[in-house]
């Protein structure tokens, strides 16, 4: 009876728990995936060969940091990369540039180090760079990935240097246009102080990470209400936001009713075995009352009994799932960030657990209380 | 019976929720995840600078019929959209903007009144052939009725002209002049046109320099324009915007790789596949992660299901061996016994199954949801899968096993008097 109880009690506690679990789990992914905005100029600035405006000032950016349910601000410096190719052209060798709109990694106006690992291929080393996956056919032909290329060569005259291409990265609407990634103290290295800060000081996007889905619609609309005169517009996936919203309500009934019906399986598994039990030893009390017990002193006696096999069976149920739930978890790393897709426990599961473990109980004892009231004693021994 | 009814009741029907929430989120990411749009990415930097002066034929170039046909026939396409984004114009005329005159380093405020200001915006139209219903996600107002001077735009949109957004311009009528594509020797068709709402912003809509800001009623601007205009703009063959559906999230890497076979063996490299490889991979990582829970509750529902079977059929038997031992006395052998009790929890368990497979189908008829994804209703139910109601009968008619196998074993290894003092 301990096992039949144990195991009502796991399934009324472990697949509410997995159902729940994976609710979390989706309300956290979405909250990874669709709140991130990007903030960029809606066109127009015409900066040279690049396909940002290098416009949004510190002010700019400690505006946005000001608004509320932002959890970050991650401004980004755009700037050109150039690709050199040398060609052979009428007896003599040529260079052709190859243009890139290139960004950092780490520094104060880089990509956050995470979302890039989550991004690419593989971490940025100390002597490449990584490139969009989908201009991976762009390249100029090169010598084991090894490349000549300067920063912003055209206005500064920035001396080249050699890089090779050391992965790809995804194409992501969070990097719309950024065709290539530095490590920002590999550029330092290689450029002077001087002469990356200068390259890599205006911001030509800002990576906005509000902090919960529900927030999204109400932070794009004040970015939009306070950086529209700037030229600036939030950018964001809002069809699939909008979608993604209608998911998870949608999925809450199901996974709710996932629990429910284990909660009604256990409790039912509980009840009858609680019942069939009883009804098959009811020549036990019959025998107890030959012995001069009351029928009060029976009920009590069973309810003692029954109390202590299902309060046994609650704590070997509890115990299971403390020690098994731990191990049914899997991890997503989105944008830099690890979900944890796992049972999700909840006190409410516990307590319900608790409220059976008590209640078939004493409904058991007093069902086979109201039962032994119904026939005389030679029936009740004659059930043997 | 009872409770092997409710246990294989209690399996299907959360085994069969289970699937269809699986389900849903499987036929979501689906429906939301596996789009390309292929268009001029700007990687022709010439072209892309003379598009930035406005000069609107290099950003409009399409690609030719025969590449499009070529598109079209992909393996792997669910849904195939060509379409044609041009440009159109709202002009307005002694335009007051505040500027500022500088001399040496000193500035100063002034007014300037320019004459005639266009602001253009990437648009298409809304029909069969040109941007598909089913992919608008509107956020407020309606789409334009068929032949209803009307517009609706993209809620990236910031520029003040069509700042719908803002309480004053909404329901205004503007007054449209169009420019077809070119900037030298353009018509000017002037037309009055309506706001009616906005539209979602979406990787579906293009990126920044060619990306649809506004959405027109096809029927009306063919009436304003005139065919030939209208074919010259937004019509007749070719593309210059291509939305694709692959047929899910997998084959997406062989559609783009297909579409990218075509544009460079074509010398159409300026066009471009792209779509949100990033998005793409977390959708499936989570489908992924989703479905070792997902099933994992599946196979603790149908094991817990097993163990409490057998322990309420041992809890049974053990109380009833003397019945065996009764037949014996009556002159049955072990074999015809064990051939009783196997009938008997046989006909309990196919009872039982009956029972269970008629509570879940009952049960899980009123269960039903939908989801809006793209406009599209996504209605899932739960009724249980052939496989989940097919592995519930042996697993419910194996009770007749579980019952029948230990009364045979202790029939043969208990003595008649051991058996009957059991009673």
């Amino acid at each position: 009876m301990i096992v039949v109880f144990s195991i009502s009690l796991v399934i009324g506690m472990v697949i509410p728990s997995i159902g729940y679990g994976l609710q979390l789990g989706l309300q956290s992914y979405m909250n990874t995936v669709f709140t991130y905005v990007v903030v960029a100029n809606a066109g127009g600035c015409n900066e040279p060969g690049l396909d940002y405006c290098l416009n949004i000032t510190t002010s700019l950016i400690n505006n946005i940091s000001s608004i509320r349910d932002i959890q970050n601000v991650y401004p980004v410096a755009v700037n050109q990369t150039d690709i050199i190719q040398l060609i052979a052209f009428n007896g003599s060798t040529v260079k052709d540039y190859h243009d890139f709109d290139s960004v950092v990694m780490g520094g104060p106006n880089g990509l956050p180090p995470d979302m890039v690992t989550t991004l690419c291929s593989k971490i940025i080393g100390n002597s490449g760079f990584l490139l969009d996956s989908a201009l991976i056919n762009q390249l100029p032909p090169s010598n084991n990935s090894l490349y000549t290329v300067c920063i912003n060569c055209y206005p500064t005259g920035m001396q080249p240097f050699n890089a090779s291409l050391e992965g790809t990265c995804a194409e992501s609407s969070l990097l719309t246009n950024v065709d290539l990634i530095w490590n920002a103290t590999f550029l330092q290295n290689v450029l002077g102080g001087e002469s990356y800060r200068s390259s890599f000081d205006n911001s030509g996007f800002v990576l906005v990470k509000v902090d919960n889905v529900r927030n999204v619609e109400g932070v794009v609309k004040t970015l939009a209400g306070s950086l529209g005169q700037f030229g600036l517009t939030p950018i964001y996936d809002q069809a699939n936001l909008l979608n993604a919203q209608s998911l998870e309500s949608n999925l809450a009934l199901p996974y709710t009713i996932i629990g429910g019906a284990a909660i009604a399986a256990g409790g039912l598994l509980m009840i009858l075995v609680s019942y069939i039990s009883t009804v098959r030893r009811r020549w036990e009390s019959g025998l107890l009352e030959t012995q001069g017990w009351s029928r009060k002193e029976i009920f009590r006696f069973q309810t003692v009994y029954l109390l202590l096999l299902s309060c046994a069976s609650f704590t070997i149920s509890m115990a299971f799932s403390f020690v098994v739930l731990p191990f049914l978890s899997t991890n997503l790393a989105i944008y830099g960030q690890i979900i944890a897709i796992k049972p999700s426990t909840n006190d409410l599961f516990y307590l319900i657990g608790l409220i059976f473990s008590v209640a078939v109980p004493f409904a058991s004892s007093f069902l086979s209380y109201l039962s032994a009231g119904k026939h005389s004693l030679d029936q009740t021994l004659r059930e043997n | 019976m009872l409770v092997v009814t409710a246990g294989a009741a209690g399996w299907i029907v959360i085994q069969s929720i289970d699937s269809s929430a699986y389900h849903a989120e499987a036929t979501f990411a689906n429906t939301i995840g596996p789009y390309v749009v292929v268009y001029d990415t700007g990687q022709n930097q010439t072209l892309k600078l003379q598009c930035l002066a406005l000069h609107y034929s290099v950003c409009t170039q399409r690609l030719p019929e025969s590449v499009v046909s070529q598109l079209s026939a992909i393996h792997g396409i669910e849904a195939f959209y060509p379409l044609v984004i041009n440009y159109t114009g709202y002009l307005r005329y002694n335009v007051t903007e505040q500027g500022q005159t500088c001399i040496g380093n000193v500035c100063t405020p002034t007014n300037q009144t320019i004459p005639r200001v266009i602001t253009t915006w990437g648009s298409a139209v809304l029909n069969d052939s040109g941007f598909p219903t089913s992919l608008l996600v509107m956020t407020s107002g309606r789409v334009p009725m068929q032949g209803e001077a009307g517009y609706i735009i993209s809620s990236s949109s910031i520029d003040p002209a069509l700042n719908a957004t803002n309480p004053a311009y909404l329901n205004k009528t503007f007054l449209w002049e169009f420019t077809a594509g070119k900037k030298v020797n353009s018509p000017i068709i002037p037309f009055n046109a309506t706001f009616d709402g906005i539209f979602a912003q979406s990787p579906v809509i293009g990126g920044k320099f060619s990306g649809i800001e506004v959405l027109w009623n096809s029927q009306f601007l063919e009436h304003v324009l005139g065919s030939t205009l209208y074919n010259e703009s937004f019509g007749g063959p070719g593309a210059n915007y291509i939305i694709i559906k692959a047929d899910n999230l997998s084959a997406i890497p062989s559609v783009v790789q297909q579409v990218n076979s075509i544009l460079n063996s074509t010398g159409w490299t300026e066009f471009q596949p792209r779509y949100d490889q990033a998005f793409i991979s977390s959708l499936q990582n989570l489908q992924s992660s989703s479905l070792s829970l997902s099933s994992l509750a599946g196979y603790i529902s149908l094991a817990s299901g097993l163990v409490a079977e057998l322990a309420l059929v041992y809890l049974t038997m053990k109380r009833r061996g003397w019945e065996s031992g009764l037949l014996v006395s009556q002159g049955w052998t072990s074999g015809s016994i064990s051939r009783f009790y196997f009938s008997y929890y046989l006909m309990v368990g196919v009872i039982s199954y009956a029972l269970a497979v008629l509570a879940s189908l009952v049960v899980t008829q009123f269960y039903t949801f939908s989801v809006d994804a793209f406009g599209t209703v996504l209605a899932i139910n739960a009724t249980p899968e052939w496989t989940t109601l097919a592995l519930a009968f042996p697993l419910v008619t194996c009770i007749s096993i579980f019952g029948s196998v230990p009364i045979l074993v202790r029939t043969r290894w208990r003595r008649l008097d051991a058996l009957l003092r059991e009673y």
